[in-house]
């Protein structure tokens, strides 16, 4: 949005008649520090950018080195952001990005991590540390494009919509995947060591 | 028998998903009920999730390492933010004709200017509780709460969740959009405790103007209004001549944002008049 100078109305005495409209607000930090307001947003997204890598390199270093550029890149970038869909998709799109080109350039560097060595921090109540590492297994066997579709709407919350725009595929593609990757788990038994009952799920994000 | 032909795969995985509208999803929970083998497949698909968010969702938790925060470098006000940096020429220029002396006052955030009226607001508002209170126990994910959450998601372009004070023994017992001592509004929570003591939440996005700017100008032959509220940017077009197209967009302002329309009906006068010349002008 261009900034544009405009009549204030009629301004209260000792006030500028002319005030610029600054396309970006600031934000306090605290001590008298202040962030651009779409760094601002952009930092509060980058614990949830770095779940994503996590899941789709599952290597630490390697996922933080994907973070990282994306977040340079979304800095450098920030005025492309026509704020026009959530922050959320945007940088999720450019991570998305990112990984392809780090992909291609990697596509025949051995793969490092093996499964067994994927850091569980602390296994949820009601999985059992083997159950997670058939988890990553399972996810690890899908086909790329599968595995990044079902982690989007899963594990991000995605809608249908706002995935297919990450990837940049119709909604049907993304439907597809989605229902061949959920087939491709069916085979995956989870419940059987400690059964949980179906429940809403509760903590999710709203949108 | 079967009343639920048109439950399709689509369905499965957004009731999966949770991404159903109410009665789309009893239809579903209907079905599921007389169909075992899929809602055994929506048990694993449900299980699967959970499972996954058990692997992954902790990373989220941990604290940013340092080499991605540095990447964020707060900084002291600049006297001229970015902006002058892009817009070199022409800020220069402008910032020379309007004088040097308002500068670094002008340029701060607005940020003070509106919490001191939520803090008025809320408490107000938590005085008088039994307005807000709806029932014994809401659900979080219940239409009536993601309501006043999706207002303020849609105005900030920040995604939210209605927050869980159950650790807390809180329990979420009211949700509405209200409107704040000055007349803005903002997005009300009540909770009580097992005690009764209460808990009031009011968020606001923070870059709220009530009343913004409608400029207007002839594009094209069409008579074109546009404004800015927060982050959002509204353009409209169409074939009224200038006063109606600002009534019309400064009711369309309020609707969208779920106000009540103009109290009084305005009356173009000399006032008005000249402040339209100026806006059209800018």
């Amino acid at each position: 949005m261009r900034p544009r100078l405009i009549w204030n109305r009629f301004a209260e005495p000792g006030v500028c008649p002319f005030k610029i409209h600054w396309p970006r607000q600031m934000v306090e930090r605290g001590q008298g520090e202040v962030m651009d307001e779409t760094e601002w947003l952009i930092a509060r997204e980058a614990p949830g950018l770095r779940r994503y890598a996590r899941a789709l390199v599952r290597d630490r270093d390697r996922a933080d080195d994907l973070v990282q550029e994306c977040l340079e890149r979304a800095l450098r970038k920030r005025h492309l952001w026509q704020r026009t869909g959530s922050i959320r998709g945007w940088l999720l799109r450019i991570l998305y990005n990112v990984h392809i080109n780090l992909a291609k350039r990697h596509r025949n560097a051995p793969q490092t991590t093996s499964i067994e060595d994927i850091s569980i921090a602390q296994p949820a109540r009601q999985f059992g540390h083997l159950q997670l590492q058939e988890m990553a297994r399972a996810l690890d066997e899908l086909p790329d494009l599968q595995r990044e579709t079902l982690l989007l709407v899963v594990l991000e919350g995605l809608s249908y919509e706002e995935a297919a725009c990450v990837l940049d595929v119709p909604v049907g593609t993304v439907r597809s995947r989605l229902s061949r990757a959920r087939e491709a788990l069916q085979s995956l038994n989870l419940a059987e060591v400690r059964p949980v009952a179906l429940r809403p799920v509760a903590l999710r994000r709203v949108k | 028998m079967d009343d639920h032909d048109d439950i399709n795969d689509l369905d499965l995985h957004g009731y999966v998903d949770d991404r159903l509208d109410p009665p789309r999803r009893r239809a579903v929970e209907a079905y599921l009920d007389q169909h075992p083998d899929k809602a055994e497949w929506v048990r694993r698909c449900r299980l699967q999730s959970e499972a996954m968010r058990a692997l992954y969702g902790p990373v989220a938790e941990e604290p940013l390492p340092g080499r991605l925060a540095s990447v964020f470098k707060p900084r002291r006000p600049a006297r001229f933010p970015g902006l002058v940096r892009r817009m070199a020429p022409l800020a220069a220029t402008l910032l020379l004709g309007c004088g040097l002396g308002w500068s670094a006052g002008e340029f701060l955030p607005r940020a003070d200017a509106t919490t001191p009226v939520l803090r008025e607001s809320v408490s107000l508002a938590h005085a008088e509780a039994a307005r807000a209170i709806v029932a014994d126990h809401i659900a979080p994910s219940s239409e009536l709460v993601r309501r006043p959450i999706n207002w303020v998601e849609q105005a900030s372009m920040v995604d939210l969740q209605v927050p869980d004070l159950s650790r807390y023994q809180f329990s979420l017992v009211g949700s509405q959009v209200t409107a704040t001592t000055n007349r803005s509004q903002a997005a009300q929570l009540s909770y009580r405790d097992d005690r009764g003591r209460r808990l009031t939440l009011q968020i606001q996005p923070r870059i709220p103007e009530p009343d913004p700017e409608i400029v207007t100008e002839k594009r094209n032959d069409v008579r074109v209004a546009y404004w800015a509220d927060g982050p959002l940017m509204y353009v409209i077009a169409s074939d009224l001549p200038r006063e109606e197209t600002l009534a019309v967009a400064r009711g369309l302002n309020r609707s969208i944002r779920k106000m009540p329309p103009p109290e009084t009906e305005e009356e173009f006068g000399l006032a008005e008049r000249v402040r339209s010349f100026f806006q059209i002008r800018g």
